[in-house]
């Protein structure tokens, strides 16, 4: 034994206030007692072979006591939360929960990297990259100038009341990629739908739940659930961001949030849509070999917690605008992580990322891509990140883009 | 911790190939993170790197695409086609801003 072992007595350990609040939020049904330490949840973790911490050490760790070590631990944050270790429990422990509660047990002012700084500029800016509403109707008018050469007759209105979707969007397109934007309204444009772009409170992410804030995750979420309400719109239509869409489907739940309106995944809109024969197509536009990549949140996650995913819609989508489409492996429910998962896109471990990330790079390759669709705009710079690392040729591309890119409009 | 070496010493970066310290912007490390970047960097490219300083230093926060093109007269074809790919976070990243917050 070296010299820093030392004895734990179960019934000396007093306080356990992680365990507590875990087992207090699942109403004590995810006990994490039921562990065996059968393993199954390392065998899945990215970390694994990378840190000598892994799921079943943390479960052990918490029911020793060990508490504040698993607090101030960087694995922590250098979790994915991509919750492949909860899919293959088979005692059901939700090691995401866990994560999400330790992390908020962490004083704000050591949280790693970026991730508290956006949560605090979403609470106080209205969205992560404190874009002034002025400079953010002028860039959704300048978007709409452009896309109108191609169709004419596409316009839509801010802050409408009445309309049926209330748009989200994250704010690294109108920072960075505001042409991205123009595929966005194209495809509410085909589709015919009633849809208003919000002055405030659009933001399509919550890095509050990465970072571990529950407050300000509770605090934004209401904010904008009550601008959709002011605007009376019957759905709230969630960007292609994973963990946007999780933490609101979530968030709502934890914090007993009941919203007089629907959130709808815009992938399941796109599908939805198509079924019902709004889009006319060409899949010819996308000559090229295009894979997919699951986002875990609103793939795994939203299955494990009962939420509509997006897997099968993703797919139908895909089947009907890329000719050639080819499938990654493993995927659905039990896809790898894109590498920048659970916040770790900007905690400061690029290290790690680049390590499990070096998985998913094979994977990519094993495709014969040359496109990594992945409808989220996380794992969208994780990915384009993971390229330029290892010098791959593929690109990352959204959904919006390839379905927009196919769309034929009759007078355009 | 990355160094970016240059004639007469080296300036540090962060993980995300970003200046740590925007007071130690020079057009060398401009050329340089151009470099690495695969990017050969002219007068052109200066000019808005230096409007997107001057914004970024008045503000403290790194100015939006739509800004960029208003501010410099240019389209954002124009921008796409003097930085090749993502004009706005290229040309933030050139410019010695820190990485963004957010999902970047």
């Amino acid at each position: 034994m070296s010299s820093e072992s030392h004895v734990i007595k179960l019934d000396e350990i007093e306080k356990t206030p992680l365990r507590d609040a875990v087992m207090e939020e699942s109403n004590w049904q995810a006990d994490l007692n039921y562990c065996m330490s059968c393993a199954k949840c390392l065998s899945v973790c990215p970390l694994h072979g990378y840190s000598e911490w892994d799921p079943r050490r943390l479960v052990r760790m918490v029911l020793l006591g060990m508490e504040q070590q698993v607090i101030d631990s960087d694995f922590i944050y250098q979790c994915t939360v991509c919750e492949r270790c909860s899919l293959v429990c088979p005692m059901g422990v939700k090691i995401g929960n866990l994560i999400t509660r330790a992390r908020s047990m962490r004083s704000r002012d050591q949280v790693p990297g970026g991730s508290q700084d956006t949560a605090d500029l979403h609470r106080t800016k209205g969205n992560n990259m404190q874009i002034p509403t002025e400079e953010w109707i002028e860039t959704l008018d300048w978007m709409k100038e452009e896309v109108q050469d191609d169709v004419p007759d596409l316009d839509f209105p801010i802050d409408q009341e009445g309309a049926d979707y209330f748009i989200t969007i994250n704010s690294k397109l109108p920072q960075y990629y505001p042409m991205e934007l123009q595929c966005i309204y194209k495809v509410f444009h085909a589709a015919n739908a009633s849809w208003t772009m919000p002055s405030i409170w659009w933001e399509g992410t919550n890095y509050a739940m990465f970072s571990g804030d529950l407050d300000t995750w509770e605090y934004t979420l209401r904010q904008q659930v009550k601008r959709v309400e002011e605007l009376g719109c019957k759905y709230m239509a969630y960007t292609e961001c994973g963990h946007g869409y999780y933490a609101t489907m979530a968030g709502y739940e934890k914090f007993g949030i009941k919203p007089k309106f629907e959130v709808v995944h815009k992938v399941n809109l796109y599908a939805q849509w198509m079924r019902e024969g709004r889009f006319k197509l060409d899949p010819s536009c996308n000559p090229q070999r295009v894979t997919l990549h699951d986002p875990c949140n609103a793939g795994r996650k939203a299955v494990l917690d009962g939420f509509p995913d997006v897997l099968d819609d993703s797919r139908y989508v895909l089947e009907r605008v890329c000719p050639n489409f080819v499938e990654m492996w493993p995927n659905r429910e039990y896809g790898y992580c894109c590498s920048g998962g659970g916040g770790t896109l900007i905690s400061g471990f690029a290290k790690a990322r680049f390590h499990y990330g070096k998985v998913k790079v094979d994977q990519i390759d094993a495709t014969g891509a040359d496109l990594v669709c992945t409808p989220c705009v996380n794992c969208f710079d994780a990915i384009d990140d993971l390229a330029k690392h290892y010098e791959r040729p593929w690109k990352a591309i959204h959904l919006w883009a390839l379905l927009a890119n196919a769309l034929v409009f009759d007078d355009g | 911790m990355t160094m970016l070496e240059l004639k007469d010493g080296s300036v540090e970066l962060d993980e995300a190939g970003y200046l740590n310290d925007f007071s130690q912007w020079s057009e060398e490390v401009a050329r340089a993170l151009a470099e690495r970047d695969g990017l050969k960097l002219t007068e052109e490219h200066l000019k808005v790197i230096r409007i997107i300083q001057a914004y970024y230093r008045e503000h403290k926060v790194p100015p939006i695409l739509t800004l960029v093109s208003k501010m410099c007269g240019m389209s954002f074809k124009e921008l796409h086609a003097l930085f090749q790919k993502q004009p706005g976070k290229r040309a933030a990243k050139l410019a010695g801003l820190p990485k963004g917050t957010g999902c970047t």
